[in-house]
């Protein structure tokens, strides 16, 4: 078998050398770029870059995968990826270790903190307050725990009076509208959108209102340190091919997005051509803020929210000033 | 003396294979040539499996509860299956094809289906264990009545017994080997389908624990919890060995004749 691969690789190489020899002579750098979910508008700037031929003329070749459950961030540490995508929040617990995972976030894919709470309108649940007594679906991570203590604390309510049940909701309007559950934590561009379209009445309120403490970088693009201490150039290609893939769906969010669900490979985005659409008008306003670049972290904000975690008893050490760089990203 | 010694042996051996493989383990993570993220120590694990004793043990009650009631459950709906199985040769013609055809469900396929009929309570837990453990009781004992003495069959009939007395006398205690070699294996099973059942949700149990220090990136306490699951499902099995020994002393018997 393995005989066989390697034939078939061997020909296939040399059928490619003779295919293009002369014509190029620059070999394509591989990279591996591990998503962190099934691919939606989070990922769009990669996708567009891809079919647009970012990658390809800053002389890469990506392969986009899939994770194993909560592993992106892991396939990136072992080197199996040269990126990955994660968010400041689930990437701390890597962090915070006598060796910390050899993983550094090296771009921001929105500038804020689009999470939030959403519930069903008429409930009241249109801020943490409104949380008391009422049923809520939970992951069981405890910063996520913590912030909706944290948040209800701030408005004087008590965070005990909430019923807590195990969250496997995939569909959150459905789930509220079947009355499954009161309140369930989602990321407004994906699911608040979704409410949004199928009808179902809903209230949200994102974290990033309740203080910039919370307003902390998620999703994030991961590097592989030893990648980018090897191979800093190739890095920083990739960041500014992505950059301009980024900057197209900004610029184009409609055609950005038949792009996504043209090169989506795993299926799962069939049938959801209107979300999709949906949710790339509302993304496309978030990847960049106001006048800056894509993709760069606000050292304030980031040190913020792993203080925020440490003051909070969530992480042994303080993570501020560690687990980010902009040093990757193209020049502003 | 021969055979004692023999005995020795067939203890050392796999003993010796196992602190190979864990010397190895052991060599490999201290040496820093895999890091602790893909496999974390040996001396990790153990520290892991102390300092969170109390913790692993009150989730693996939980566990050990869903696992036996669930066995329990599936052994019973086994014997009463198999029985009627080999009583209706129509039943069995019927069902057979969709019990092995039920087995080919992957569970993680069917776990979040449950949550959603039975809600979050150990319910959904003990059936997934049923699911399980059912069928290889089921077909051991149904291959385990088919393989009855025909003779012995005949000349009970022939000596006026009822359907009853030949079932007891003979079918029964002809199918006791095949039951307990498929008790075994669901015994195995049990603990495992148990933990995987909790992966979908819950707040208790060595599989939500799991998941908890995974996503924690804790992989010290993740093999501690591996290691328990195995300990728990190796008593299990040892269990089920006694029980056998003590429900069919004339096997012991047979053997140690066997053996002289």
């Amino acid at each position: 078998m393995k005989k066989a691969i390697a034939l078939i690789l061997g020909l296939t190489m040399i059928l490619a050398g003779c295919a293009c020899a002369g014509a190029e002579e620059k070999e394509l750098k591989k990279i591996v770029f591990c998503l962190d979910w099934t691919p939606n508008t989070n990922h769009t700037g990669v996708y567009a870059a891809q079919a647009l031929g970012y990658y390809q003329e800053a002389g890469l070749e990506v392969t986009v995968v899939q994770p194993p459950e909560d592993g992106a961030l892991l396939m990136c540490a072992a080197g199996q990826a040269q990126f990955a995508v994660d968010a400041q929040d689930t990437m701390a617990p890597a962090l915070d270790r006598d060796v910390p995972m050899n993983v550094t976030a090296v771009a921001a894919i929105l500038q804020h903190n689009t999470s939030g709470i959403l519930s069903r309108a008429g409930d009241g649940i249109t801020s943490a307050r409104g949380l008391e007594g009422r049923v809520y679906a939970t992951w069981e991570i405890p910063t996520e725990l913590e912030m909706i203590r944290y948040c209800m604390e701030k408005e004087g309510a008590d965070f005990n009076t909430v019923k807590l049940i195990p969250n496997y909701i995939t569909d959150e309007p459905a789930a509220l509208a079947a009355r499954q559950t009161d309140a369930v934590w989602v990321f407004y561009g994906w699911s608040g959108i979704a409410a949004e379209i199928s009808g179902v009445d809903c209230d949200f309120w994102g974290f990033a209102s309740l203080g910039s403490e919370l307003d902390y970088y998620t999703p994030v693009i991961l590097a592989n340190n030893d990648f980018l201490r090897e191979d800093p150039e190739t890095a920083k290609a990739f960041l500014a091919a992505t950059a301009k893939g980024y900057a197209y769906a900004v610029e184009h969010p409609q055609e950005a997005a038949e792009l996504l669900i043209a090169g989506d490979t795993t299926g799962s985005l069939n049938g959801s051509r209107e979300l999709v659409l949906a949710s790339q008008q509302w993304i496309s306003a978030r990847y960049t803020e106001e006048g800056t670049a894509w993709g760069r972290f606000d050292p304030e904000r980031w040190n913020g929210f792993y203080s925020w975690l440490h003051t909070n008893g969530l992480t042994a050490r303080d993570l501020a000033g560690t687990g980010f760089t902009n040093d990757y990203l193209p020049e502003e | 003396m021969r055979r004692r010694s023999e005995s020795i042996r067939d203890k050392l051996l796999p003993a010796g294979a196992f602190l190979l493989i864990v010397l190895i383990w052991w060599g490999l993570s201290v040496s820093g040539v895999i890091p602790d993220y893909m496999l974390p120590s040996p001396v990790d694990v153990v520290k892991a499996f102390i300092a969170d004793f109390p913790t692993l043990m009150s989730h693996a009650w939980v566990s050990i509860e869903e696992a036996l009631v669930g066995l329990a459950i599936g052994t019973a709906l086994a014997f009463g299956l198999a029985c009627a199985m080999d009583r209706f040769l129509n039943l069995e013609k019927a069902v057979l094809p969709l019990l092995v055809a039920s087995q080919t469900i992957p569970t993680i396929a069917i776990a979040p289906l449950l949550v959603l009929w039975m809600g979050f309570g150990v319910a959904p837990k003990i059936a997934l264990v049923v699911i399980t453990t059912f069928f290889p009781i089921a077909v051991g004992l149904l291959d385990g009545f088919k393989s009855a003495d025909a003779d012995a069959v005949s000349l009970l009939r022939s000596m006026g017994a009822g359907r009853w007395q030949i079932f007891r006398h003979v079918k029964f205690a002809a199918a006791l080997p095949y039951f307990f070699s498929g008790l075994r294996i669901s015994a195995s099973y049990a603990v495992v389908a148990a933990v995987i059942s909790e992966w979908l949700g819950g707040f208790e149990g060595l599989g939500v624990y799991m998941t908890r220090v995974r996503k924690a990136y804790a992989f010290d306490k993740m093999f501690a919890v591996i290691i328990l699951v195995v300990i728990v499902s190796l008593v299990l099995m040892r269990l089920v060995t006694l029980l056998r020994a003590v429900s069919m002393p004339w096997a012991r018997k047979e053997r140690k004749e066997k053996k002289a």
